[in-house]
């Protein structure tokens, strides 16, 4: 007898990033959050929490102001050579991976890179043509290394970098968190019900940073502090 | 769509038995060069996912719509398991080419055809 698979896993896992990821069945209906005291706690497996590294990096982007077509235009306008600018967690390596793909829908040869000395040189013996260089964490290259990028690239291709402060490119987009922000995150993922005042002291206590945040979430759920 | 079907009344298998099924495509928009169907394994939790492709086979498909079987053995390991940090979830994957329209469904390879708990013995 032939009979239909029970459980269905809705993105595919090995073509994650090719458009193929979606949210798990399961996260379709909304949590709700509850606090538990030791009592009660009830410890889930890694599969099933919500703050899972693929459900955290599945949240899409969202600009401070204006859409893709709109800061597109505007990092054209830059000729694709500029910076996003923002303290940690606060989604600038998602803009640039996010970034990566719109690029190459049209027709850019985006290269994706962190902060290497090999990598970094290697890319500059060897510019495409249409190559746009997506430097995450520049400002953990060595100064003489960043001046050389920046100059040797200058006219020959783009470059889009993250950085936490204003460098020597010019600012593409400002990311910056807030409980607001992060909120937004949580019902992205589903989740709602936590109460503000400890959505807000969990941000302070994060300074601000939503990947920490989501982390420790996580370690709450897996404990089964919060269900 | 692509459906995946499995010829026993469950999704669970012990090591060394077989999964056998069968794949059903149509409205793919255009003819279909191959399917590819996977048995892989991948892990979900806190930190970076690994992704193992363990099997594969490719069935011919020379239409937009059309079904095929696939066969493999559960190995040996490792178990389907979960813990509070990581998960290891064992799936069939297939995916048509050239578009790689994809679908997967999510199976359990363990000892007596079911998931092994680390830590976490109130869990059901």
């Amino acid at each position: 007898m032939i009979i239909q698979a029970s459980i269905n896993c809705s993105f595919s896992p090995t073509l994650r990033g090719e458009g193929g990821r979606r949210l798990e069945e399961g996260l379709d209906k909304l949590l709700r959050i509850k606090m538990l005291n030791s009592t009660e706690l009830r410890p889930i497996p890694a599969r099933e929490n919500p703050f899972a590294t693929f459900r955290t990096d599945s949240l899409a982007f969202r600009f401070p102001t204006g859409q893709w077509s709109e800061n597109l235009k505007r990092l054209a306008a830059l000729r694709y050579r500029a910076a996003i600018v923002g303290p940690q967690g606060t989604g600038k390596t998602t803009l640039l991976h996010e970034l990566s793909l719109k690029l190459l829908d049209l027709g850019f040869n985006p290269v994706f890179a962190r902060a290497n000395v090999e990598l970094v040189e290697s890319l500059l013996s060897n510019i495409e043509p249409n190559q746009i260089i997506l430097l995450d964490s520049a400002e953990q290259l060595p100064r003489p290394l960043w001046w050389k990028l920046v100059w040797r690239t200058r006219g020959r291709c783009g470059l889009v970098v993250t950085v936490h402060r204003r460098c020597l490119l010019p600012n593409w987009v400002q990311c910056n968190s807030s409980p607001a922000l992060a909120r937004y995150l949580l019902r992205e993922l589903g989740l709602s019900d936590l109460d503000a005042a400890t959505l807000a002291s969990a941000f302070k206590r994060h300074r601000g940073n939503v990947r920490d945040l989501f982390r420790s979430l996580y370690d709450d759920f897996a404990s089964g502090k919060l269900t | 769509m692509i459906a995946i079907d499995f010829e026993t009344k469950r999704n669970a298998f012990s090591s060394g038995e077989k999964i056998v099924g069968s794949v059903r495509w149509s409205e793919l928009g255009e003819p279909v060069e191959n399917i590819e169907v996977r048995l892989i394994w991948y892990t979900q939790g806190k930190g970076d996912r690994d992704v193992t492709i363990v099997d594969q086979q490719t069935l011919p498909a020379t239409a937009a719509s059309g079904q095929s079987e696939f066969e493999f053995t559960a190995p040996v390991g490792p178990y389907s398991f979960s813990g509070k940090l990581i998960s290891l979830i064992w799936a069939i994957e297939v995916i048509a080419l050239p578009r790689r329209d994809s679908e997967s469904t999510n199976i359990v390879i363990g000892p007596g055809g079911k998931e092994v708990f680390i830590g976490t013995s109130e869990i059901t």
